[in-house]
Parts: C-alpha cells; sequence; structure tokens
C-alpha cells in the first residue's frame, strides 16, 4: 500500500531530478496518451511517470545528460534522488531511468 | 500543428512545425515541444546546422557540397533522433533499469564530430550485432578543403571511442569514418 499518490510524487520528482549534477534537462516519461491529451490541453503535467500496481510502484524518468559526464553513473544518482523524494513511503518504487539525450558541455 | 506524418518520434509535431517554432524565437512558448527529448534533439541540430549553413552556404557557392545538404543532412537527424531503441547503460545491485536510447548515442557522436576542426557530419550508423555486443559505427563526413583527412577522421574515430566508451558499460567495435564531401571555409571564398 502507498502513503504518497502518484500525482503528489510526481512533482516531488521532477523537483529532484533536474537537482542532480549532469542532467542537463528533463524530459517527459509520460505515456504517449498522456502527452497527447496534455498537449491538447494545453498543460503541463510531470514529466516523471509514476504507475502504481498492485502493491507495486513503477518510476521512469527521461533525462538529458551533459556528453562529457558518464550518463550512467548520472543516471544512478538520479535513480537515488528519485528514491529519495519516495523515502517516506511504505512501498519501495522499481525505478527506471532513460538517458535521452547526451547534450554537448556548454562552450 | 502539421498532419503530415513527417513527424518528430511520438511528438505530433513535424520538422516544419519545429523549424517554424524555432524561427518564432520559440515564443510563445509550447510545453509539448520543450519537453520532448525528441524534439529538443532536433531543434538543437537545427540551430547548429543553422548557424553552419550561414557560415557556408550562403556566403559560397553550391560546390562542392550539395545544393540540398541542409535537408539532408536534417533528414538524417530526424531519422537519428528517432529514440529508436533502449540499449541498457549499467547494470545496478538495487534492480534500477538504466537505459539509453539510439537517438542519445547518435546527438553524441553529431556532439563529437562539433568538437573536430573543419568537419560536418554527415550520415551517423550504429549497429549492435547482439545484445551486450560492441556497438560498431560509421560515419560519413566532410572535410574543410584543406585540412590533412587522416587528421581528421583519426580524431572523429578516437572522439567517438572515448565519447561511448564514457557511457557506462558501452564498449565500441568498429568504427568506421568515411569522408564523402569536401567543404570551403567562408574566407577561402571570399
Amino acid at each position: 500500500m502507498t502513503d504518497i499518490t502518484a500525482a503528489e510524487l510526481a512533482p516531488r520528482i521532477d523537483t529532484v531530478v533536474t537537482a542532480v549534477d549532469g542532467v542537463h534537462q528533463a524530459y517527459s516519461a509520460r505515456p504517449i496518451v498522456a502527452r497527447t491529451y496534455e498537449r491538447a490541453a494545453d498543460v503541463d503535467g510531470s514529466l516523471a511517470a509514476v504507475h502504481d500496481g498492485r502493491g507495486s510502484r513503477d518510476i521512469t524518468v527521461c533525462i538529458g545528460v551533459t556528453a562529457d559526464k558518464d550518463s550512467a553513473d548520472v543516471a544512478a544518482r538520479v535513480a537515488d534522488a528519485v528514491r529519495a523524494a519516495g523515502s517516506d513511503d511504505s512501498v519501495s518504487p522499481r525505478v527506471r531511468v532513460r538517458v535521452a539525450r547526451l547534450v554537448a558541455p556548454a562552450s | 500543428m502539421s498532419e503530415n506524418n513527417d513527424e518528430v518520434g511520438s511528438s505530433g509535431f513535424s520538422l516544419e512545425d519545429l523549424s517554424a517554432y524555432l524561427d518564432r524565437g520559440r515564443v510563445p512558448r509550447i510545453a509539448a515541444i520543450e519537453r520532448d527529448a525528441e524534439c529538443q534533439a532536433v531543434l538543437a541540430s537545427m540551430e547548429r546546422m543553422g548557424r553552419l549553413s550561414r557560415e557556408i552556404v550562403d556566403e559560397q557557392a553550391a560546390e562542392p557540397l550539395a545544393e540540398s545538404w541542409y535537408d539532408d543532412i536534417m533528414r538524417e537527424v530526424m531519422r537519428e533522433f528517432r529514440a529508436g531503441r533502449d540499449i541498457p547503460l549499467a547494470r545496478t545491485d538495487d534492480g534500477t533499469e538504466i537505459v539509453v536510447t539510439e537517438g542519445a548515442l547518435y546527438e553524441l557522436i553529431r556532439c563529437v564530430g562539433d568538437g573536430v576542426e573543419g568537419v560536418i557530419v554527415g550520415r551517423v550508423r550504429l549497429d549492435q550485432p547482439e545484445p551486450d555486443a560492441p556497438l560498431d559505427v560509421r560515419v560519413s563526413i566532410s572535410v574543410v578543403f584543406g585540412r590533412r583527412m587522416t587528421d581528421a577522421v583519426d580524431e572523429m574515430r578516437d572522439g567517438i571511442r572515448t565519447a561511448v566508451e564514457r557511457q557506462g558499460d558501452l564498449r565500441v567495435g568498429r568504427v568506421d569514418v568515411t569522408v564523402g564531401d569536401v567543404h570551403l571555409e567562408e574566407e577561402e571564398e571570399a
């Protein structure tokens, strides 16, 4: 049983992800249907995808990483931050970090 | 929004939509574009190519680069930046799944080319014959007239290998760099 709803947790995650060193930007990881709805309704939903199943929670975040960093290292720290964002929850989530861009460092 | 099928990933926007958005200075802000990784990658590439086209194409005759080189490269970029499959990047003890998209690797390789003097990256191909096998990379480039081609190719090859192998568990197999074009610098034309 989760103590924090998906809708409550997702914005928390968005905040902590972009604060991780090496993260260039966070992007929408939500399903295409949700993104299509948001585009049509012109609303900014959360970027993180938080999906609750039976007794489990799956969290996916999508990030861009500065290309001079090890994106696996950055992604691992993002995953730690995601877990910490929901640390007051009783369910330990499955976390997926998708590196969608490797971006040239600012010159 | 365009209704043609020239869609960038699953964003619902076409190359023309993004080009128009860029021309407008990204104003008014369209959240669906700003929050979409593939749109952002294509926009970044458009900005780079826009700078290059101003520096090169507007200042010189079409030869030796083909007149349609901008369109050709943007078509390649579009194809490449479709996210493609997810490639495992690292294994973790806590079960976290960390993946990188093929599109991100294409962008990384283009970044390498941007950092090599006198090189414009044309086509990029990635191939991984088996899961967990090293990635094979094929790149075609244009080299500025007067630059020793072998130096440019070596720099590209080393840069690609270093950049990709910096990323988690990824390993690179073959790196084939082909010089498919030669271009002139602006001042050489003046």
